[in-house]
């Protein structure tokens, strides 16, 4: 799969997903003027990648590893659906069988940051959110 | 008075001045509020926040605040025709103001909405009012996940379906005032004063 790298502007997010590195990462700032544009490429390759890899794990009886890293400082109510997708997509790939790993970055004096993570934690029921504080 | 214009002219905006600087205004913005004017204000805000040595956690509240507020301004507002602009604008006319206060900061908004919306929105904020803030964030958190109605009033052009409204209410802990005020027969000021304060 080609990698779908997206740099970072004044109002969304650097994304780095690619499947040849291990490389999985969205940092920085999300309030796109237009979010639904902005995630539905990367929700479309993250469904690719799902299909691959469980093609690859029905074939070979191999889970792959996703280490995927969330650090933002900030984002908006909008972005917050879009995030909450992104993660349901990942418990699902765990539920495949993949070795799915979440990281929630946070600055160690946000509050509402780390309050964030855990409440996508609370809604995921088999994917758990490693909170990384970072200061 | 020693001028060279008539004091009619000067009085209005001393009279701007002098209510600013009363409420202790920081940063005041009055006219069109598209994504391009708030991306300029909030990199503004940004500055002046850090360069006033605000608290990091203070400061991400404010600026998230402000996200949200101006964004529902520049969603949910209505354009005015404009008076000396010889093209029709879209974008949203409102204002904001970010005053500094005792225990924090005030943000001052106001847009104009359609009577249609008042009372909708009214009840939909006073109910958000009389919640716990543990109620609030299950009702985010169910709202992400799809599984609660909108919070305000349908809007076509709205992709954040009210979630912005809910997210200043659980960051403030639902601080804020809000008053509506009849322009003209068809259009009302929906006015919001949010409190951040420092703890």
């Amino acid at each position: 799969m080609a990698p779908l790298v997206l740099e970072q502007t004044e109002d969304a997010p650097r994304v780095v997903l690619d499947a040849r590195n291990g490389v999985y990462e969205i940092s920085g700032e999300s309030r796109p003027e237009n979010a639904s544009a902005f995630y539905t490429p990367i929700m479309q390759w993250l469904d690719n990648l799902k299909s691959v890899l469980y093609w690859q794990k029905t074939e070979f009886h191999k889970p792959q590893n996703i280490d995927f890293s969330i650090r933002l400082d900030y984002f908006n109510s909008t972005s917050a659906k879009y995030i909450m997708d992104i993660l349901l997509l990942l418990e699902k790939m765990k539920n495949d069988g993949q070795n799915v790993h979440v990281n929630w970055h946070y600055h160690a004096n946000d509050d509402d940051m780390k309050s964030a993570g855990e409440e996508y934690s609370r809604s995921l029921s088999s994917l758990n959110l490693e909170m990384v504080a970072i200061s | 008075m020693h001028s060279s214009i008539a004091y009619s002219s000067v009085i209005d905006p001393l009279l701007i001045y002098n209510y600013l600087d009363k409420k202790k205004a920081v940063f005041a913005y009055v006219g069109e509020l598209d994504h391009g004017i708030i991306n300029s204000l909030l990199k503004t805000m940004k500055e002046k926040l850090t360069s006033w040595g605000v608290e990091y956690k203070l400061m991400r509240r404010i600026y998230g605040v402000l996200v949200e507020t101006m964004e529902n301004v520049s969603r949910h507002g209505i354009p005015l025709k404009r008076r000396l602009s010889m093209r029709q604008s879209k974008a949203s006319n409102g204002m904001f103001m970010l005053s500094y206060e005792e225990k924090g900061f005030c943000i001052t908004t106001g847009n104009y909405i359609r009577h249609t919306f008042v009372e909708e929105l009214s009840k939909k904020i006073e109910h958000l009012k009389t919640l716990d803030n543990s109620v609030l964030k299950e009702l985010y958190r169910k709202k992400l996940l799809g599984l609660v109605p909108d919070v305000l009033p349908d809007d076509p052009d709205d992709d954040g379906a009210g979630v912005g409204i809910l997210d200043i209410a659980i960051k403030t802990d639902k601080n804020f005032e809000h008053a509506f005020v009849p322009v003209n027969n068809k259009i009302s000021m929906f006015i919001m004063n949010i409190r951040i304060n420092t703890n």
